[in-house]
């Protein structure tokens, strides 16, 4: 079960017209390419992708699961917006609550056990494994873990395990982490047990109906056997602009962060019809990844440019992302910033940290989905631009 | 108003594979690879399907494997489809296949049951060695119009004598004699210097005339392909031309294959043949972007997605998944799907098939003034 209904708030300008996961990521793919090709991956042919918030695109996107090898008969891909009942319905009001509105739809299946992911993280993981960690530890529910740095401890969900695994304690997102082994939102359940656990948190009427909030703590409190399985890996929630722009860096260099290029490496995704990319006689670039129907005439360096995009000549573009379709004009500059979807940047506007070369750090730069920016346009380095903040000044 | 579901499309081989030579080796025509990502078939596929064409029958020939991968169900061009869609014909002569015929109505004669069967009044024959996008509904429209029996897809090209004189250039390739009025009064194969009619491959008619005519060829022994028919009847028949402006790739000779390949440099070429008519389909590999790293020099090329550049390449068309080490110098090459140029290789005019290796240290380059690339085949390890 994908929970894909995310608003992504904190993405801001790049959630205006669509939910987290459909957001593009990588240079061809959405964010909830790697959740489904994680699925494929593991052998899982029954997948329920639950989405809420403006989904249009992301139903377009993951269709009837033909990308991932996963329209089949019996079981495959199958979108799971809330719907209405005799007595009426309701939004998904909680992770928990959206799995239990969807309760007919796993019984339809009557599977052993239900794995609960997020569309929201950049990773790559075999659920398999974890699935087999489960069954040998015949746990009613094992969560998947990672350390993570304990300043950002406080985000998360905190717990702690004993050596074989087994859960003791376990806080949401604790102002003051007892550990830092982190919930990745990854969990399996028993689907007898899960059913039963989600019609008791449905009766409870002080529930946010949450897994990490609610569920998670009263199974924990009922003493049921819940295990951590440790992952080892890159993993990433790209739900802030920071953590957006760095999981892209991170794809970068000659031994990258983390490597979506490498030569058995396949993501699944729906691929945009365009021809190869082209970079004219003038163009230089360097430490880039780049995707179909782009034309390069000016200088990249350091950046990742998705299907379509233009830079014209005398352009620079140096660590940044440039969604699909984006045009970046004559002498334009860009630097340490994230254009977004459709937006055309004029001829000789800066945009960014443009002038500092090395760029690898400071505030970050965005200008939202389908903007157009004047010629000479001028937007100062963590700025976001969006049509809001364009008409007030007067532009 | 024309129907939106008139026309059965049919893709026919109207050249033999050794117009491509070693390109044609392991595959045959419509599968030879061509602006990076795509096979020749595409191109009229995507035209098809572009012109409301919901029903294509396609011939497959010897060396048929990447052919059928290629096509699998055609989810691609949306012709997995209940009602009509995809159809891979046999042919009539598989394993002896190299005729030099044009629509050869014998591969129609042991299909004749689903020709037959076809819903649509009207066949558009197409080869795929000439590309171009095209709506065939034009087509149909002038057919009507003019009350004829075929109408001919051509295209008027100047040819000077220096051109001429290489016979690659124009080698299996038609030409059509047009009348003021657009009637066709022949078919010849030697274009001549100055303005000629270049014959795109594409034929129109309705599907009672083609199954005529294809009694017809079975009846005289069949080794009359429809391009003779027409041309023996010519006077009773009613064949118009349907003058076509715009780019043709036309890839009947390794020289031609080279050029067309590199035209895609051009901006304006890309929009006649990608953007402007709609998309072109293709199965697609779900490679990950193209990694350009620190000591890339790349300038003048045209490069698919998955590739790995580290070196200098110029002026040249990288088909998908290629590797390219460092301190080589790739230049006016073509490089077809998973090649590997290990560090510090040097080559220049070279047309390398999928998934050759060329080891570190190697310089292989020719004088291009000749205009003749040299051809490394499949597979092969330098």
């Amino acid at each position: 079960m994908l929970l894909a209904g995310g608003q992504g708030s904190r993405l801001g300008a790049l959630t205006r017209d669509l939910a987290k996961p459909a957001v593009p990521f990588g240079g061809k793919y959405r964010i909830i390419d790697f959740s489904l090709s994680n699925c494929t991956a593991s052998n899982i042919d029954t997948v329920g992708v639950l989405t809420q918030y403006k989904p249009l695109m992301l139903h377009e996107h993951v269709g009837i699961g033909t990308a991932w090898d996963l329209a089949v008969e019996g079981g495959g891909v199958s979108i799971l917006p809330p719907f209405t009942r005799e007595h009426g319905g309701s939004w998904y009001k909680g992770t928990a609550n959206a799995i239990y509105q969807n309760t007919d739809f796993i019984d339809h299946y009557s599977p052993d056990y239900v794995l609960v992911i997020s569309g929201d993280h950049i990773y790559e993981m075999d659920y398999s494994l974890m699935l087999a960690f489960h069954k040998e530890k015949s746990a009613d529910a094992t969560i998947a873990v990672m350390e993570v740095p304990w300043e950002e401890a406080s985000r998360f969900g905190i717990m702690k395990a004993l050596a074989d695994g087994r859960i003791t304690e376990f806080y949401e997102k604790p102002k003051e982490p007892v550990s830092n082994l982190a919930s990745m939102g990854i969990y399996i359940f028993n689907w007898g047990f899960l059913k039963e656990r989600l019609e008791a948190d449905e009766q409870d009427e002080s529930s946010s109906h949450d897994f990490g909030k609610d569920v998670i703590p009263s199974m924990l409190k009922a003493g049921k056997r819940l295990f951590a399985y440790k992952f080892e890996g890159y993993w990433k929630d790209v739900g802030t602009i920071d953590s957006y722009f760095a999981a892209h860096m991170d794809l970068l260099g000659e031994s990258p962060v983390f490597d979506i290029c490498g030569q058995e490496k396949r993501l699944l995704s729906r691929s945009a019809v365009m021809p190869p990319h082209y970079i004219s006689p003038g163009a230089l670039i360097k430490n880039s990844l780049v995707t179909d129907g782009c034309v390069i005439e000016g200088t990249v360096e350091d950046s990742v440019l998705f299907a379509g995009v233009r830079v014209c000549r005398g352009a620079v573009v140096r660590n940044s992302i440039l969604l699909p379709r984006t045009k970046v004009l004559e002498r334009a500059r860009i630097g340490r910033s994230i254009i977004g979807e459709g937006a055309v940047i004029g001829s000789g506007c800066r945009i960014g940290a443009c002038d500092d070369t090395v760029g690898a750090s400071g505030p970050i730069t965005v200008v939202a989905n389908s903007e157009t920016l004047c010629a000479g346009a001028c937007v100062e380095p963590g700025t976001i631009v969006k049509a809001p903040d364009l008409e007030e000044e007067g532009r | 108003m024309i129907g939106l579901n008139e026309i059965m499309g049919m893709m026919m081989d109207t050249k033999p594979d050794v117009s491509l030579g070693e390109l044609a080796r392991t595959r045959n025509l419509p599968a030879v690879q061509f602006g990076g990502r795509y096979r020749l078939i595409d191109f009229p596929l995507s035209n098809m399907v572009l012109s409301g064409i919901k029903h294509v029958g396609v011939v497959i020939y010897s060396k048929y494997s990447t052919l059928l991968e290629h096509l699998g169900a055609g989810m691609p061009w949306g012709l997995d489809r209940k009602t009509d869609g995809l159809k891979l014909l046999p042919t009539a002569s598989p394993g002896l296949y190299n005729s030099e015929m044009g629509f050869d109505l014998k591969d129609l004669s042991v299909n004749a049951d689903m020709l037959k069967k076809a819903r649509q009044q009207y066949i558009l024959l197409s080869g795929s060695g000439l590309l171009y996008r095209f709506d065939y509904r034009r087509m149909l429209e002038s057919h009507l119009g003019r009350g004829a029996d075929f109408t001919v897809l051509y295209k008027q090209e100047d040819y000077e004598d220096e051109y001429l004189a290489d016979p690659d250039r124009t080698q299996y390739l038609s030409y059509l004699s047009v009348g003021p009025d657009g009637r066709i009064s022949s078919v010849v194969a030697r274009p001549r210097s100055g303005r000629n009619n270049l014959f795109l491959e594409a034929v129109l008619v309705s599907k009672d005339l083609l199954i005529e005519c294809m009694n017809l060829a079975m009846a005289s022994g069949g080794s009359k392909d429809l391009m003779d028919i027409i041309g023996d009847n010519i006077r009773s028949l009613r064949v118009f031309g349907y003058k076509f402006e715009g780019y043709v790739a036309k890839l009947n000779s390794i020289v031609n294959y080279f050029d067309c390949n590199m035209d895609l440099k051009s901006e304006s070429v890309r929009d006649a043949l990608f953007y402007e008519d709609g998309p072109v389909f293709t199965r697609s590999i779900d490679r990950p972007p193209t990694k350009y790293y620190a000591t890339a020099e790349v300038k003048d090329s045209l490069v698919s997605t998955g590739c790995f550049i580290h070196g200098r390449v110029e002026g040249s068309v990288l088909s998908r998944n290629v590797y390219v080490g460092k301190d080589s110098f790739v230049k006016n090459c073509i490089l077809l799907r998973r090649c590997r140029i290990e560090g510090n290789v040097h080559i220049e005019n070279a047309i390398l098939d999928s998934e050759v290796v060329i080891s570190s240290g190697i310089t292989l380059k020719i004088d291009s003034s000749g205009g003749r690339p040299i051809v490394v085949g499949k597979e092969s390890r330098l």
